[in-house]
């Protein structure tokens, strides 16, 4: 076989444009027109949905929002199912923000009752009777560093007296919380912001319960938390997302996803064999040793 | 009916996604240098603003309101601004020394339990689970693994007898590991990217806008490629 014809040196020096194509097929196809291959549920997803269900209107929960527009895509799924819930089961929600494009996402998930614009969720807060002021406030951006995050444990006062928009929140049931250990548990999406700052000096000082909803890449650096107790539960990326919205019967833009996320699996296991093929059976013992194939 | 406010960001954010995405092109385009750029000094305006809002909110407000402890922190703040005199610029070592210190006693104080002691104890666990062999395997797993892996970084040591060998097996298990993170990342970018494409076609009225945007751009650095400007108008 002459070394212009050899299947090799293709699988090896596979043009990288032609993977990048097949990833936006595998993707914008199922994504458009969903399969709906099988998934499993697993028990991670499961402790952290009995979480959620013991929540109830005496409930008071420290929801962080961490992601900025990086992580939301990938935790959408998850936040949308788990905030649901929370809405739901009536819990009173205080919400902080620790990236300064918080406040976009937070519109997008919430809705501003201020202006009027409709979110995600905001079918279901109408359904349910969720209020501003009354059932949740948001503090904005104050999730600043570790500093800030242990002073809003001992005294939240000290740090914030207003809400996201600059109103005064003596008038809602803010203004009757003192500290962390006012509250019943923290709900933590992120991207690794200040989620080992609020393990430090809300989950270490005041015994709170904490899950955490985590992108893929932190997954490993926040298991051991479990193993040690100071998390309750984790929701695994957009595939913990998922598994949340098929448990509590919300099927969402998570499932729609799982599909895409199943073939191009598929897809890089096979390009990771071929490309092993391709190097000990060419490129190892060639001279040309081509490692790009974008001419 | 679509509200002019949202199909105006939407036709933006997805035109930026698709200039950002001519890098898979191979080669630099002006689209993607424009939606670098402006992503660049939309982020850096968008903190400046939501920062001296925080700065008023915590800082200033509380000051009005006869609280007069933030002060100290306004005036370290701005101390911290002299490194751009250079005549004054060693008085900025003040706050910057206070923050570190601070800082550091902050976060030693719980950071000795949640990252030391309390991850060694939870390493220690008992290998065999009676009438669970699962949870057996998981926990001899982490047992073993972290003493093999810490032979390896036994550095100071001559590696030879059963040493060297727990140091190899050490290193394996580490790549085993590595592997596992890499698969994570791969998923987790992986769902960043099928997360934003179900943004940009869902509903329905934003898939005529995706791919005709997409051809757009596509099309654009096709041609100026054809006619050798496309580097040319990059940065």
């Amino acid at each position: 076989m002459s070394d212009e014809s050899n299947i090799f040196k293709t699988m090896a020096t596979l043009d990288r444009r032609i993977i990048y194509l097949l990833v936006f097929i595998l993707v914008l196809g199922p994504v458009m027109n969903p399969i709906g291959l099988p998934i499993s549920t697993t028990q991670g997803t499961q402790d952290w949905y009995d979480i959620l269900q013991t929540l109830d209107e005496d409930t008071i929960v420290w929801s962080a929002w961490q992601t900025g527009f990086a992580g939301y895509n990938e935790l959408k799924p998850g936040i949308v199912a788990t905030y649901r819930e929370v809405i739901e089961s009536g819990a009173k929600m205080v919400i902080a923000f620790s990236q300064t494009a918080e406040f976009a996402v937070f519109e997008i998930v919430m809705g501003d009752t201020f202006e009027g614009i409709p979110g995600i969720l905001t079918a279901t807060m109408e359904e349910y009777g969720y209020v501003y002021g009354e059932d949740y406030v948001c503090l904005g951006y104050v999730l600043v560093n570790e500093a800030s995050t242990a002073a809003l444990a001992n005294n939240l006062h000290d740090v914030a007296n207003v809400d996201y928009k600059g109103n005064s929140l003596d008038d809602t049931f803010y203004a009757d919380l003192e500290n962390a250990g006012d509250f019943d548990i923290i709900i933590d999406f992120s991207t690794g912001m200040q989620t080992t700052s609020m393990i430090n000096h809300w989950v270490m000082d005041y015994d709170l319960p904490m899950i955490e909803g985590a992108i893929g890449v932190n997954i490993p650096s926040y298991t051991p938390y479990l193993d040690t107790g100071h998390l309750d539960a984790m929701l695994q990326s957009t595939r913990g997302g998922a598994e949340l919205e098929y448990i509590s019967g919300n099927p969402g833009s998570g499932l729609v996803s799982m599909d895409a996320f199943t073939l191009v699996h598929y897809m890089l296991i096979l390009f990771i064999i071929m490309g092993n093929i391709g190097y000990f059976a060419w490129e190892k013992n060639s001279s040309e040793r081509a490692r790009t194939s974008i001419q | 009916m679509v509200e002019l406010y949202e199909l105006t960001y939407t036709v933006v954010a997805i035109l930026a996604t698709w200039s950002m995405y001519s890098m898979f092109y191979g080669k630099p385009s002006p689209f993607r240098s424009w939606a670098e750029n402006s992503y660049i000094g939309f982020t850096m305006g968008l903190n400046i603003v939501v920062t001296a809002d925080y700065v008023y909110r915590t800082g200033i407000l509380p000051i009005s309101d006869g609280r007069l402890f933030p002060a100290v922190g306004i005036l370290l703040g701005l101390l911290m601004v002299l490194r751009l005199v250079p005549q004054y610029s060693y008085i900025s070592r003040i706050p910057i020394a206070i923050s570190i210190g601070a800082n550091l006693g902050l976060s030693l104080r719980t950071r000795i339990f949640t990252a030391f002691i309390n991850q060694i104890s939870a390493t220690v666990v008992p290998l065999w689970v009676s009438g669970d062999l699962y949870q057996s395997l998981v926990n001899t797993t982490i047992s073993v693994s972290v003493v093999l892996m810490l032979t390896f970084f036994l550095y100071s040591t001559e590696q030879t007898g059963i040493l060297k060998y727990s140091a190899k097996a050490g290193e394996y298990a580490l790549y085993i590991a590595l592997g596992a993170v890499f698969a994570q990342t791969f998923m987790g970018r992986l769902g960043l990217f099928v997360g934003y494409m179900v943004s940009i076609t869902d509903p329905v009225w934003k898939v005529p806008w995706a791919f005709g945007l997409a051809a757009v751009v596509l099309g654009g650095v096709l041609i100026m490629d054809r006619y050798g400007v496309l580097e040319k108008y990059s940065d």
